[in-house]
């Protein structure tokens, strides 16, 4: 339809026509409809009149029945073109005398009617009639009878009609005139805004501005307002430009390599680290590309992980190896965290890759140090363990030979002691005898040649020992290192007791607390020493954190906590340093067999700082 | 004096096409003028004799002509009389004719009179055609009195009356002198003036 189709102007012009012509047409309608009742009238007053002169001469010609001199009379008539016959009637009501328009037609007297009779009291009625008794001295001498057509009426209509013809065009080419004027003050802003809104829409083009109007009406707060709301929408692009540099600065300048993905897992953007690492470009990388990089041996460990997060919407952790653009691997942590909208949606996936190669070789440095340190206090443990018995042998061995009657208690004497430091020797020997794959051993043989190695310690401050060892608790493992777990614990019970205090070992198969249930080998240590308070708690097993000064190094419970872990076992510590019933009970789960290579390789750590431990 | 016709409008005023609000009233004076015209129709079935239109005219003269008026107020004349001098051709038609109608509020009487002496203190004077005899005496009796003369008698006009009746196709006309009228004070309507067959003399210019 026209008015659907076409813009605003175009209606505005339309209605402002319709308006016109309606008003107009009203307003006609109502002048043409008084104008002609009033022509009617008139023209009905002037026959009144006409007839009333008419009766007026003719009351002699009928008093003196004069039919002559009214004839006369009524032939005025003729100066009045639209009269068409009018007649004297006596009071009798015969005809008289009368009066014909045309000479041609018959000149028939028409029947006097009364005036009830008289039809023209409508408006379109052919012809007026009018009639009147003439009256003289009182006394009715007569009637006229006036017969008028309506071209008169007819002719005033028909120029009624040719002047609002000529009305309507003049006001409807005003009207139209006013409305293009309007058109520039209403629509031209209008059509100006919706073009403006149009580039906008299509160009994404926020610059553009609608043209004011100044004209402070409606549609000019319309333009201001959309103004403001561009600028506005410009000022947050802008903002959010800033913010988008800033992060993507951000991300560029953290060692990590980042990446975000849908949260269908698609991965959608890359940091600058991940290409510097990768060597690869964003269009290899999109989507699933970032397979190709990844330990084809270690991938479906990582998807089926992957798919589970995207799954359950849970964070992901994992470390798993990328390839560099050099080719070589290096192991990554990845830290992967649903970033959700307001209903708890996952919108996206933030990751992060760390690479954890070179804390690796430095956490592989310290080992090797403690071990070294270890080393070095043993080898003084040894020297202070061997050196009695050797100066009991030399000794023996004097007396020997001042007393040769006595040689042979003496040797036999020096045989006991050198049987000893061969005994020490041996147990030192197996802190160094490294095994390539895990042995077959007992839990309680390893820890009856630690107490052995303590066993001069432990007389020397009069620690009393309580041992409750199952002889059958046997896992697969490294003794050494086993050895050197149970070594380090043991230390530090000794160093904790006061003299004349107590360390309790036990040993015992166990099934593991929680978590996979497996089945091990659960060594506790307690000792009801100082205790370790709560600040404490927290760091001991940080390398590098010693409350001994210079006597420690800080990375025996560090390195015994790494050892454990590597046996995939877990290590649990309870303390409390309450003045009455302090102490600290370290508890140590071994699985009887090792799974080789877990996903999540990290073994557990539980630290609890609760105090009140029973047993403890 | 005479009186301006009363044309009473009795048509219906149309001023509206929406209603027939004047109906009722249209038909009621349509029902009126029925009866007028059907009771008139009945009273003057026979047809007229020529002095029954002369006695008519005598009465209808007077109320076209005026008299000179008199002062003081109390000689005004109480009646109008018509008065026929000589010989009365009427007989009871000029009584019948003036019964009941009066002439501008004054009664209305029909003498006759004997000598023209006595006519003097009439209005209207119908000199019968058996005075032509005496006709100078009668009229030189009358000259100067406000009395409107009427006759059959031929050359009336010239020998000093004021109207002559004449039948033309059988039908009674008159002719006036005005000259004769205006001398004894009478000023006749320019309307009788028109209906008359022949106006003679000369108005007095005033």
């Amino acid at each position: 339809m026209l008015i659907q189709r076409d813009s605003i102007s175009r209606k505005l012009t339309l209605l402002n026509l319709l308006a016109s012509a309606a008003a107009l047409l009203c307003a006609s309608a109502g002048f043409f409809v008084y104008d002609l009742n009033n022509a009617r009238n008139t023209i009905l007053n002037n026959l009144d009149i006409q007839a009333k002169i008419i009766g007026y001469n003719c009351v002699t010609p009928l008093v003196f029945n004069d039919p002559q001199s009214a004839e006369k009379t009524l032939s005025a008539l003729r100066a009045s073109r639209h009269i068409v016959y009018a007649g004297i009637y006596t009071p009798t009501g015969q005809f008289f005398t009368g009066y014909w328009r045309s000479n041609t037609a018959q000149r028939r007297p028409l029947p006097l009617i009364s005036p009830g009779e008289i039809r023209n009291r409508r408006l379109f009625d052919r012809q007026f009639a009018v009639v009147q008794k003439i009256v003289f001295d009182q006394k009715m001498v007569g009637t006229v009878y006036i017969r008028s057509d309506v071209q008169e009426l007819v002719a005033r209509l028909e120029s009624y009609l040719a002047i609002l013809a000529g009305i309507l065009i003049a006001s409807l080419a005003a009207a139209l005139l006013v409305s293009r004027t309007a058109r520039r003050a209403i629509s031209g802003p209008l059509t100006g805004l919706a073009e403006t809104a149009r580039i906008v829409s299509r160009d994404k083009d926020y610059a553009v501005r609608a043209i004011s109007t100044e004209t402070r009406d409606e549609i000019d707060v319309l333009v201001d307002s959309f103004n403001e709301m561009l600028a506005e929408i410009q000022k947050r692009d802008a903002a959010l430009q800033e913010r988008e540099e800033q992060f993507r600065t951000l991300a560029d300048s953290v060692p990590q390599l980042a990446w975000m993905a849908e949260a269908d897992g698609h991965i959608f953007w890359y940091n600058q680290r991940w290409y510097q690492y990768t060597g690869a470009t964003s269009e290899e990388m999109m989507g699933w590309g970032w397979e190709s990089v990844h330990d084809p041996t270690v991938l479906p460990q990582v998807l089926v992980g992957w798919r589970a997060a995207i799954k359950t919407g849970k964070r992901f952790e994992m470390v798993f190896p990328l390839r560099g653009r050099d080719g070589n691997f290096r192991d990554f942590l990845t830290l992967i965290v649903p970033v959700r909208d307001a209903n708890g949606n996952v919108v996206r996936w933030f990751g992060t890759n760390t690479d954890i190669t070179e804390q690796r070789r430095s956490e592989e440095a310290l080992r090797r140090s403690e071990k070294l340190a270890a080393t070095g206090r043993l080898a003084a443990s040894i020297a202070h363990e061997i050196n009695n018995p050797l100066e009991a042998v030399a000794n023996l061995l004097y007396l020997a030979k001042r007393q040769p009657s006595d040689v042979t208690k003496y040797l036999s004497a020096a045989e006991q002691e050198l049987d000893r430091i061969a005994e020490i020797t041996r147990h030192t020997l197996g802190f160094y005898r490294e095994t390539a794959s895990p042995t077959e051993m007992s839990v309680a043989d390893v820890a009856d040649g630690v107490l052995a190695l303590y066993d001069r310690k432990l007389k020397f401050k009069d620690i009393k020992v309580k041992k409750r060892f199952s002889k059958n608790a046997e896992i697969r493992g490294f003794p050494g290192e086993i050895r050197q777990i149970l070594a380090n614990l043991v230390a530090n019970a000794i160093e904790a007791v006061n003299p004349g205090g107590c360390v309790s070992v036990k040993i015992f198969h166990a099934r593991e607390w929680g978590g996979r249930r497996r089945f091990g080998v659960r060594v506790t240590i307690m000792d009801n020493g100082s205790g370790i308070n709560r600040e404490q708690m927290k760091k001991i097993f940080e390398p590098f954190y010693t409350t001994k000064k210079d006597l420690g190094t800080g990375l025996g419970l560090w390195l015994t906590e790494n050892l454990v872990r590597k046996h995939q076992g877990t290590i649990r510590v309870r303390s409390t340093s309450d003045s009455q019933r302090s102490g600290t009970a370290f508890s140590i789960f071994l699985p009887v067999e090792m799974v080789q290579q877990e996903p999540a390789s990290n073994g557990r750590r539980d630290t609890e700082g609760n105090p009140n431990v029973a047993g403890a | 004096m005479y009186r301006f016709p009363d044309c009473r409008t009795r048509i219906a005023r149309v001023n509206t096409w929406l209603c027939g609000r004047f109906v009722p009233s249209a038909v009621a004076t349509c029902l009126g003028l029925t009866l007028i015209t059907a009771r008139e129709v009945t009273a003057q079935r026979s047809r007229p004799t020529q002095y029954d239109v002369e006695a008519a005219y005598l009465y209808q003269f007077g109320k076209f002509v005026q008299w000179p008026s008199r002062k003081p107020e109390a000689e005004r004349p109480k009646s109008f009389s018509i008065c026929v001098l000589g010989r009365d051709p009427f007989g009871r038609v000029l009584d019948g004719t003036i019964k009941g109608e009066n002439m501008n509020g004054m009664s209305l009487v029909a003498k006759r009179v004997a000598a023209a002496q006595e006519a003097v203190d009439c209005q209207v004077l119908f000199v019968s055609s058996s005075q032509e005899g005496e006709l100078a005496r009668d009229l030189d009796a009358l000259r100067g009195a406000p009395v409107l003369t009427a006759s059959d008698i031929p050359d009336f006009l010239r020998r000093g009356g004021m109207i002559q009746f004449v039948l033309i196709d059988n039908r009674v006309r008159f002719e006036i002198n005005v000259g004769n009228a205006e001398r004894a004070g009478l000023t006749v309507s320019s309307q009788l003036l028109k209906v008359a067959v022949s106006v003679q003399g000369q108005r007095n210019p005033k």
